[in-house]
C-alpha cells in the first residue's frame, strides 16, 4: 500500500465530505435560524482548508520524494529534477493544477471565514453555504475525475520530467499567481451571492465585495505580467502577448473586476449601479470558471493546454450553473436592484466611471467572442479557423485608446456636476496639450495613427495624474505642516483607494506607452550565418562566432546548444549574446529556445537562434524592442498601486461599526 | 560516323544534365541567395501565416521542422515569381484557414464580426439609453437649488479651488 497515496486520497475525500457538511448545516441553520450549526459550517469551511493543505503537503512529499507509483508523479517530474523546480510538477498538468487551484480557493475561502465573514452578519449562512457548494463542486473534480493520487499499474524506474516549457524559473511563480487570481474571483462571487441571497443589496456587501475584488485584481494582474514576461524570455518569439486562447482566459476576469472597481466607487458614493456592480462580480468568476474549463478541457489547443481530459464536460456543467444560479438570482432580486438614482449632470465624474465599465465590457465580449468563434466554426461549419492578433488589435485597440482618455477624463471631472466654466477651465489645458502632442509627433515623422494616438493618450493621463498628486502633495504639505517626502505617506493615508488608483492608471499609462513603441517600432531581421559572419540589425553589428554544447545535466535537459554572438556598436563590443536550444531527454521533439537580450530602459537587443546545422551554420533572429522595459516598469508600478489601494482592515471595521449594527453577529 | 558523333552527343547531353540536375538538387534556393527585396517580402508572408501545429504562434518565429519547410516553400515560390497573395491561398488551401494570422472577412466568419459589432451597439444603445434615464429621473429628485459641491470631502473642494486657481 502507498502510505501517501492513501493520505492524500483520503484527505480530499474528508474535504469533500467536510465542504458538503459546511454547505448542508450552513443551510440547516440558515432555516432553523441556529447559530450553532452556521458556526459549525464556519468551521468546517477552516477544516476544509486545513485538508486540502495536508493534500497539497502530500502531493509534495510524494514529488520530493521520487513516489513514481503515483502517475502524477511519474507524468511531471523525474529524479533528476531540482528539488525547487518540482515546485513547479505541483501545479502542472491536470490533477496537479485542479488541487493546487481547489487548495489556494480554500485557503482565501478560510482567510475569508476568519475576517471579513464576522463583519457581514446579514450573510454569514449564505456566504458559507455558497463556499461550500463551490468548494464541493472543486474536490468532486478532484476525488472522482481528476485524482492527483491515482497509482500506476506499473511503477515506472523514472518518471518522465516536466514538459519543457515549464523548466523555467519564472514557472515557480507565474502559475501560482494566475491560478490564485482566477481563484480570488470566487471570494467577491460569494460576496455577491450572499447579498442577492439575504437581499442586503445595499452597500454593506459592496464595501467587503470590493476589498476582496482589489485583492483579485492585484493578484490577477500580477499573473499576467509574470506570465508576459515569463512568454517574453522563455518561449523565444519576440513577443509577450499572443492573443493566444489561454491568456484571453486569464485576462477576461480581469475587465469585469476592473469594471467593479470602478463602477463600486459609484454606487459607494451616489448609490446607483447596484445590479450592474453584482452582475460585473458575478460574471467575473463565471469567466474565471470558463477560463478553468478552457485551459483544462483542452478545447482551444495551445502551448498551455496540456492536457486533454475528462473533466471537460463537468467544468461545462459547472459554469451552466454558475451562470444559470446567478441569473435566477438576480432575476429573483431584480425588485430590490431598482436604484436611487442620483444623477446630476453627463459632466461628472460618475459619467466617466460608468462609461469606462461600458468600453470594459465590450473589450470582455470581443475578446470572449474572438476566443470562442474557433470552437464555434469547427462546430456548426467543421472549418478549423484562427482568430490571430490581427482580429483582436483591430478591434479591441481603440477601445484600449478609449480607456485611456477616460482614464483623464474620469480623473479631471469632479462628482457630481461640473459647471461649463469648470469643464472649459479643467480640460483647457490637457486638451492644449493633447494637440500639442499629437501635433509635434507628426512633426518628428510619426505616421502611424494607433501610435499617436496611445501615446498623445497616454501622456495626458501621466500629465492628469501627476498633477492630480501634486496638488494633493501640496494640500498636505501646506495643512499638515510636514515636509514634502513625509507628505507622500499621508498623501496615501488620506485616500488610500483614490491615489493607490492613481498610481494604477500612471502604471497602465507607462505600459501603453511601451506596448505601442515595441510593437510599432521594432526591427526584425533574420539570417543564416556561418561563423564569422555578420549582421546589422539597426545600429548594431552581430557577429556570429561558432556554437558551443552545454550539458547542465539537470531538470531533465540533455543538453543546450548555443550561438556565441558578439555585438558591436560603433566598432566596440557593448556585449556578447549566447542564444541556444534546449533539448531534453524524454521530449525529443520539443526544443525549447534559449533567449538572449541585451537590454536597457531604451530599447531591448532580443536575439534567439531558430536552427542551426552540422556545419555550424545558424539561423539567427534579432528584435531590436524600443522602450520594451517601460513595460516591466509601469506593472510594477500598477502593481505597486494595487497594493497601496487597500484600506486596512482595521480602519474598515470602524467604518462598518458605525454603519450597519450586527444583526445575528455569530460569537466564537 | 554519324552515329558516333550523335552518340558522343548524347553522352555530353546527359552528364551536363545530370550534373546540372545534382547541382540543382544540391542547392536548393535559400534564403541567403534571395535578393533583400524578396527577403522582405518573405518575411511580411510569413507573418501573415501561423505555424500549423501550434496555436496562434507566427510562421516566422516558429522553430518547428515543419514550419522550416514552409519557409523554405515561400522563398522558393517567391523566387519563382509569385505574388504574395498566391503564396498566401497556396498555404491556406493546403493547410486550411487556420494557419492565416488575419482571419478572412467572408463568409462564415462574418458572424464574428457581428457578434463584435453587436457587442458596440448593445453596449453603447443600452449604456446610453441608461445614462439617460438615470438624468431623467436624477432630475425629477433634484430642486434646481441642488449645490454642485454636494458628496465631495473638504479634501475635494480644496482640490477643486485649486485647480481652477491653477487654470486661471
Amino acid at each position: 500500500m502507498n502510505v501517501t497515496a492513501t493520505l492524500g486520497a483520503s484527505v480530499l475525500i474528508t474535504a469533500l465530505a467536510s465542504s458538503s457538511f459546511a454547505t448542508l448545516s450552513a443551510i440547516y441553520g440558515l432555516q432553523k435560524q441556529n447559530n450553532r450549526a452556521i458556526l459549525a459550517s464556519q468551521r468546517a469551511i477552516v477544516a476544509t482548508g486545513a485538508l486540502t493543505t495536508l493534500a497539497l503537503f502530500s502531493l509534495a512529499f510524494a514529488l520530493l520524494s521520487n513516489d513514481f507509483s503515483i502517475s502524477h508523479v511519474a507524468e511531471v517530474s523525474s529524479t533528476n529534477m531540482q528539488p525547487w523546480m518540482k515546485w513547479a510538477s505541483l501545479y502542472s498538468g491536470q490533477p496537479g493544477s485542479l488541487l493546487f487551484w481547489t487548495w489556494s480557493m480554500s485557503l482565501l475561502m478560510t482567510l475569508f471565514a476568519k475576517t471579513t465573514l464576522r463583519r457581514m452578519p446579514w450573510g454569514t449562512a449564505h456566504a458559507i453555504a455558497a463556499m461550500g457548494i463551490i468548494l464541493t463542486a472543486f474536490l468532486i473534480a478532484l476525488v472522482f475525475f481528476a485524482s492527483p493520487f491515482r497509482i500506476n499499474p506499473v511503477t515506472p524506474v523514472d518518471g518522465q520530467g516536466l514538459n519543457p516549457l515549464l523548466v523555467d524559473p519564472g514557472m515557480l511563480i507565474h502559475p501560482p499567481m494566475l491560478l490564485t487570481g482566477l481563484v480570488s474571483t470566487s471570494i467577491p462571487f460569494v460576496i455577491g451571492v450572499s447579498a442577492l441571497a439575504s437581499g442586503r443589496v445595499d452597500t454593506a456587501w459592496l464595501r467587503h465585495a470590493r476589498l476582496w475584488a482589489l485583492a483579485s485584481f492585484v493578484i490577477l494582474s500580477a499573473g499576467n505580467f509574470l506570465g508576459a514576461w515569463w512568454a517574453y524570455t522563455v518561449l523565444g518569439w519576440g513577443g509577450y502577448w499572443g492573443w493566444d486562447p489561454v491568456e484571453n482566459s486569464a485576462i477576461l476576469p480581469l475587465l469585469p473586476i476592473t469594471a467593479f472597481l470602478h463602477s463600486a466607487v459609484v454606487q459607494e458614493r451616489r448609490g446607483m449601479l447596484k445590479g450592474w456592480n453584482l452582475a460585473l462580480i458575478l460574471t467575473a468568476f463565471a469567466l474565471a470558471i470558463f477560463g478553468t474549463f478552457n485551459v483544462r478541457s483542452g478545447l482551444v489547443a495551445s502551448v498551455h493546454s496540456f492536457a486533454q481530459s475528462e473533466v471537460g464536460p463537468y467544468f461545462l456543467v459547472l459554469l451552466a450553473l454558475v451562470v444559470a444560479t446567478s441569473l435566477a438570482l438576480a432575476i429573483w432580486r431584480m425588485p430590490l436592484l431598482r436604484a436611487d438614482h442620483d444623477f446630476d449632470s453627463f459632466a461628472s465624474r460618475e459619467t466617466g466611471l460608468i462609461v469606462n465599465t461600458y468600453v470594459l465590457t465590450v473589450i470582455t465580449l470581443v475578446i470572449l467572442g474572438g476566443t470562442l468563434f474557433p470552437i464555434f466554426s469547427e462546430l456548426v461549419n467543421d472549418t478549423r479557423i484562427t482568430v490571430g492578433p490581427p482580429f483582436f488589435n483591430d478591434t479591441t485597440g481603440p477601445l484600449w485608446i478609449g480607456l485611456l482618455l477616460l482614464m483623464s477624463v474620469g480623473t479631471i471631472l469632479p462628482w457630481r456636476r461640473a459647471s461649463p466654466s469648470t469643464v472649459r477651465k479643467r480640460f483647457r489645458s490637457p486638451l492644449a496639450m493633447l494637440l500639442a502632442i499629437i501635433f509635434a509627433l507628426t512633426i518628428f515623422g510619426m505616421r502611424n495613427p494607433y501610435a499617436i494616438a496611445t501615446i498623445a493618450a497616454a501622456a495626458i493621463v501621466i500629465f492628469v495624474t501627476t498633477r492630480e498628486f501634486y496638488l494633493g502633495l501640496l494640500h498636505t504639505h501646506r495643512s499638515g505642516k510636514s515636509n514634502w517626502l513625509s507628505a507622500i505617506p499621508k498623501l496615501f493615508e488620506r485616500d488610500r483607494q483614490r491615489y493607490g488608483g492613481y498610481l494604477v492608471h500612471l502604471g497602465a499609462a507607462v505600459i501603453a506607452i511601451s506596448i505601442i513603441s515595441s510593437s510599432v517600432f521594432e526591427t526584425q531581421v533574420r539570417a543564416t550565418l556561418a561563423p564569422g559572419e555578420t549582421i546589422n540589425v539597426g545600429k548594431y553589428q552581430l557577429t556570429y562566432d561558432g556554437l558551443r554544447v552545454r550539458k547542465p545535466d539537470v531538470n531533465g535537459i540533455e543538453q543546450e546548444v548555443v550561438a556565441i554572438i558578439d555585438v558591436e556598436k560603433n566598432d566596440t563590443v557593448i556585449a556578447s549574446l549566447q542564444p541556444g536550444q534546449r533539448f531534453f531527454s524524454n521530449f525529443a521533439s520539443q526544443p525549447v529556445a534559449i533567449v538572449a537580450i541585451d537590454g536597457n530602459l531604451l530599447r531591448d537587443l532580443y536575439v534567439f537562434m531558430q536552427g542551426f546545422e552540422p556545419n555550424q551554420t545558424a539561423e539567427i533572429q534579432a528584435f531590436i524592442k524600443p522602450l520594451i522595459q517601460w513595460l516591466w516598469i509601469g506593472g510594477a508600478i500598477y502593481i505597486l498601486g494595487g497594493l497601496l489601494a487597500f484600506t486596512p482592515i482595521r480602519q474598515e471595521a470602524r467604518v462598518r461599526d458605525k454603519t450597519d449594527a450586527p444583526e445575528n453577529s455569530l460569537q466564537e | 560516323m554519324t552515329r558516333k558523333y550523335l552518340i558522343i552527343g548524347l553522352l555530353i547531353l546527359l552528364t551536363v544534365g545530370t550534373a546540372a540536375l545534382e547541382i540543382a538538387i544540391a542547392n536548393p534556393i535559400n534564403a541567403q541567395e534571395l535578393p533583400p527585396e524578396l527577403k522582405k517580402r518573405a518575411l511580411g508572408i510569413e507573418q501573415q501565416l501561423l505555424c500549423p501545429q501550434c496555436t496562434n504562434k507566427r510562421l516566422d518565429v516558429c522553430e518547428l521542422a515543419i514550419c522550416d519547410d514552409m519557409r523554405r516553400q515561400i522563398q522558393h515560390q517567391l523566387a519563382e515569381g509569385r505574388t504574395n497573395d498566391e503564396i498566401i491561398f497556396f498555404f491556406s488551401n493546403r493547410y486550411g484557414q487556420r494557419v492565416l494570422a488575419e482571419i478572412p472577412r467572408r463568409g462564415f466568419n462574418l458572424f464574428l464580426f457581428a457578434w463584435v459589432g453587436a457587442s458596440f451597439l448593445i453596449v453603447g444603445a443600452g449604456g446610453t439609453l441608461f445614462l439617460l434615464q438615470l438624468r431623467r429621473t436624477g432630475k425629477k429628485r433634484h430642486s434646481a437649488t441642488t449645490n454642485t459641491m454636494n458628496g465631495q470631502s473638504e479634501d475635494e473642494r480644496w482640490l477643486e479651488a485649486e485647480l481652477t486657481k491653477d487654470e486661471h
